[in-house]
């Protein structure tokens, strides 16, 4: 099993952010595992999980794209999406401005930036004050918006600070997310049930729209885990500049 | 030890569905508790010898020991006159576990305690509520006609793919007591029927693995082996100890192994249970 081109840095990525990567793939927030996971199955899973993560990394990899995926398409081409595509159609689910033109790395950086932004939107008061406390950022003198502010500043500008306080928050946004999901399957499931008294057109229009919602890339899973994969990358980046410096 | 360490992942995802049906699960728990457990005590009592710490003392021990390292409220015993290797549980209240004669005389203790402790794997995971779901199911399409067999064929046909995953983890359960050595051997028995079987105590494995690849061999052999096994209960011998096989190697098998090892939990048994200061058995 070969591994992604932009996954391949997984493998120098600490056990512990590798075994989250993989919780996120095979358990829900309740803990409760995934009934379409394959993950927990497999022999490498059995010897390697949890304390040496880096032997599973191909099998995390190809679990999380084809998550991301179509199954009709992976049935049909027998390989999931590349991280790149699945990539983009997280930052376009997440209403996240991305050009054509943007690295794996640019991409990334935009969804973490922009969901922490949402976050801190979110957060209160003294939620705010800690985490700026944390990150250097002189808080007495600031209003909840000049607080939230300066946040905004200190994320857009410095990696090292996105890093920080996405490790922060990460737990919060996947929270956020699931919930966010469960309640769009809500929604369009009272859609569904208008669809289905229309009639044998609507019932055809139906079933092709279930085949459709079933088979197109599972969300509630997809996000929080290309997120913890953008937040493990710019973990690593990081790093590797400390490193060398 | 907790259902979630032993729990096969085919088993826990097929649970967590029929979990969904909670008005169901209510209403069979309370026809389990007032009308089948009642009527099974009374046929154990009837038909079957209890086990007690004075008619057989080294049994009652071992299955006490098994008890104690699964972690349940301990379960009555008995011993049923068949030639058949064979053991079952059942109740979700009043449970028992029921052994064969034959498994008393031709297992070892070891082996006898492999056999206890996936009876007490499948308490411990509370099989026995949704596996009474599979016998009404079974009930009302062939002996009641109260819906067709042709109507509850894919419900059963779930259940039963349930029911061989769920064994999986009463394995489990069993290999993490005795040590998967004693499981593969007490297993290779009761594949055979035999007592004494030379050369490699993991030739069930190599069965196994003999099995999957014939059966992946071709698409008509995958159809072919998943029509012959979607009746069946329980998984072919020969992928249970394949499966167990595999999970020697985890994590989850190592660390339970470690906590549940008989020198770490001997300690732990209840000093009653010597032969010398035996407790009465419970009068029922």
């Amino acid at each position: 099993m070969t591994t992604d081109k932009d996954l391949r840095f997984l493998s120098s990525c600490e056990n512990e952010d590798l075994k989250v990567l993989c919780d996120i793939l095979t358990h829900d927030r309740l803990g409760n595992i995934r009934i379409t996971e394959q993950l927990t199955s497999t022999d490498e899973y059995n010897r390697s999980y949890p304390e040496d993560m880096l032997f599973l990394v191909p099998q995390i990899s190809n679990e999380l794209l084809k998550y991301g995926s179509n199954t009709l398409s992976t049935l049909w081409n027998r390989e999931p999406d590349s991280y790149e595509t699945v990539l983009r159609r997280v930052c376009k689910q997440m209403d996240v401005k991305i050009s054509d033109r943007d690295t794996i790395t640019k991409m990334e950086h935009n969804l973490l930036t922009t969901l922490c932004q949402d976050t801190l939107n979110k957060m209160s008061e003294r939620e705010l004050r800690l985490l700026a406390n944390e990150n250097g950022i002189p808080d007495k003198r600031l209003t909840r918006q000049a607080l939230t502010a300066a946040l905004l500043m200190a994320v857009r500008t410095s990696r090292a600070v996105l890093a920080r306080i996405a490790a922060r928050i990460i737990q919060y946004i996947v929270e956020i997310i699931t919930i966010r999901g469960v309640a769009t399957a809500g929604i369009e499931t009272a859609t569904r049930a208008v669809g289905s008294v229309l009639g044998p057109i609507g019932w055809i229009a139906l079933g092709a729209w279930t085949v459709y919602d079933i088979t197109s890339p599972a969300y509630r899973v997809c996000i929080p885990a290309v997120l913890q994969v953008a937040y493990m990358r710019l973990n690593s980046f990081d790093q590797k500049k400390r490193s060398a410096a | 030890m907790k259902p979630s360490q032993i729990m096969h992942p085919a088993d826990a995802k097929a649970l967590q569905v029929l979990k969904q049906a909670r008005g169901f699960n209510t209403l069979v728990k309370y026809f389990m508790e007032k009308g089948d457990e009642r009527i099974m005590r009374g046929e154990n009592l009837g038909t079957m010898l209890r086990v007690t710490p004075d008619n057989l003392p080294k049994v009652y021990t071992a299955f006490r020991e098994v008890v104690s390292r699964v972690g349940i409220d301990e379960p009555e015993l008995y011993v049923y006159n068949d030639p058949v290797m064979n053991a079952y549980t059942y109740g979700d209240t009043r449970i028992f576990v029921a052994v064969s004669s034959s498994l008393v005389e031709r297992l070892s203790l070891p082996e006898l305690q492999s056999v206890m402790a996936h009876e007490c794997g499948h308490i411990l995971c509370r099989h026995t509520l949704y596996k009474t779901l599979l016998y009404i199911i079974e009930d009302m399409g062939k002996a009641a006609q109260v819906i067709t067999e042709s109507l509850a064929f894919p419900a059963y046909c779930a259940l039963q793919y349930w029911s061989r995953m769920s064994e999986y983890s009463a394995d489990r359960c069993a290999a993490a007591v005795v040590g998967e050595q004693v499981f593969q051997s007490a297993f290779l028995k009761l594949t055979s029927g035999l007592t004494d079987i030379q050369g490699n105590p993991y030739q069930l494995v190599e069965q196994g693995k003999k099995y999957n690849e014939m059966k992946n061999a071709s698409f008509l052999d995958r159809v072919q082996q998943a029509c012959r096994e979607m009746f069946f209960s329980h998984p072919q011998n020969c992928q249970r100890a394949y499966e167990i096989d595999r999970w020697k190697s985890s994590a989850a098998y190592r660390n339970l192994t470690k906590n549940l090892s008989p020198d770490s939990n001997r300690a732990n048994i209840p000093t009653a249970l010597t032969p010398s200061k035996r407790e009465s058995p419970t009068q029922d």
